[in-house]
């Protein structure tokens, strides 16, 4: 008992945190007063300065002494699209079994109408195994030669969000998303961070033309959409997998999981998935809300 | 995902690494890495606004609130002489800083 008492209530610091949260915060604080006594004092005279102050990363610190336990690496990103979940509630089952023809248009039609992009559960003919499965948190995956984990990370936040995640020892499907780090662009860093893993090589028709389903599938757009609370992300297809035998469906990026509300606990659960119609390539990938025309009109 | 109009331009994957290295739970991961973030982002406003006359600070100041990178970029390179070096030194400087910060902490175990 009071060896329980003591670990509730006496936590043993950890002194090498402590020492970086102490000299990090001064540092900070330092560095926001020099910022305002030497460049800002007169532009915050305006309302300007304070509205820059508040953008500043970092600056709401309210939690850095007194941090909360969160058991995930990576929290759930909070819905907007509550009027999809709201409209999907009934049309999707319980069970994450495959759906038939009519159930997947009724929710296809549901889900164009309220973000405002085409989804089709074919295309030319093709489609996958299923469209409603259950997905599973993956790995980051090297996108050249020589990549890790850290050079995925865009800001530290960003690496204490999805670093803990991982990097998959082998290649995706496709191999490497380019050549080498010079010529890695935007474009292909978005197709990293928001890929999926799906069974390619269960869809009808794939053992007899191996070669065309891969060039089909190959970065195709989806949408991923958890029926449970309507958040939804635009991803490409970068892997294939994973095998029968797991139980699982698809596989999301770290990132994925996160946008689709999945990133906690076991990391997974069931999402809707259907191909992208945007032959303009004008949907960028990442998270995607209700249109504003849908909510103007509701 | 944050990315600041010059993420692309400072590598701070090092600190990551040394970080990794910690034996850190998940909320202080993310309170370490945050405030990594802000003495950055100050560094480098900082290291931008030494160049700037006191009238374009404010415009500079516009343009960031707005985002836009492009637009950002566009106006810093036609306002100050090489920003981007400067930019990248004073990163630089400021990653000197937590790799010692992060030594001292390795010792106070």
């Amino acid at each position: 008992m009071i060896s329980f008492l003591q670990k509730k209530f006496f936590k043993k610091k950890n002194p090498q945190y402590e020492f970086l949260r102490k000299k990090w915060t001064a540092r900070h604080k330092e560095g926001y007063e020099n910022l305002f006594d030497k460049h800002l004092k007169k532009v915050a005279a305006s309302s300007l300065g304070g509205l820059m102050l508040l953008s500043t990363p970092g600056i709401s610190l309210v939690d850095a002494n007194h941090p909360q336990d969160t058991d995930s690496g990576i929290t759930a990103s909070s819905s907007k699209n509550a009027l999809l979940k709201a409209e999907l509630i009934d049309k999707v089952p319980e069970d994450a079994r495959k759906l038939t023809d009519e159930e997947d248009q009724k929710i296809i039609e549901s889900i164009n109408k309220n973000l405002g992009i085409k989804v089709l559960a074919e295309v030319d003919n093709k489609r996958l195994n299923r469209t409603y499965g259950v997905i599973g948190g993956e790995q980051h995956l090297y996108r050249y030669p020589g990549d890790t984990v850290y050079a995925h990370a865009k800001s530290a936040q960003d690496w204490a969000m999805y670093g803990g995640s991982g990097i998959a020892p082998g290649l995706g499907a496709w191999g490497y998303f380019a050549p080498s780090r010079e010529v890695l662009t935007p474009e292909i860093e978005a197709q990293e961070r928001y890929y999926l893993a799906v069974q390619t090589f269960l869809s009808p028709g794939f053992s007899e033309r191996v070669r065309e389903y891969r060039d089909f599938y190959k970065f195709r757009k989806m949408l991923v959409v958890n029926p449970k609370t309507g958040q939804a992300v635009v991803a490409v297809i970068g892997d294939a997998g994973p095998s029968e035998w797991t139980g699982k469906h698809l596989g999301g990026s770290p990132e994925v999981m996160h946008e689709v509300g999945l990133a906690g606990g076991p990391r997974k659960g069931p999402v809707l998935y259907y191909f992208l119609d945007d032959p303009n390539n004008s949907v960028p990938l990442g998270p995607i809300k209700m249109s504003e025309e849908v909510l103007a009109s509701k | 995902m944050k990315k600041y109009f010059y993420s692309h331009i400072i590598e701070i994957e090092s600190i990551f690494v040394e970080l990794d290295n910690l034996d850190l739970s998940d909320s202080q991961r993310k309170n370490l890495a945050s405030l990594i973030d802000s003495n950055l982002h100050h560094t480098v406003l900082d290291a931008i606004l030494e160049e700037l006359p006191e009238q374009e600070k404010e415009v500079f100041i516009k343009h960031v609130q707005i985002a836009d990178h492009d637009k950002i970029w566009d106006y810093l390179n036609e306002k100050a002489d090489n920003i981007e070096d400067r930019i990248k030194t004073a990163a630089k400087q400021l990653k000197t800083k937590l790799h010692q910060d992060l030594e001292e902490a390795k010792k106070t175990r």
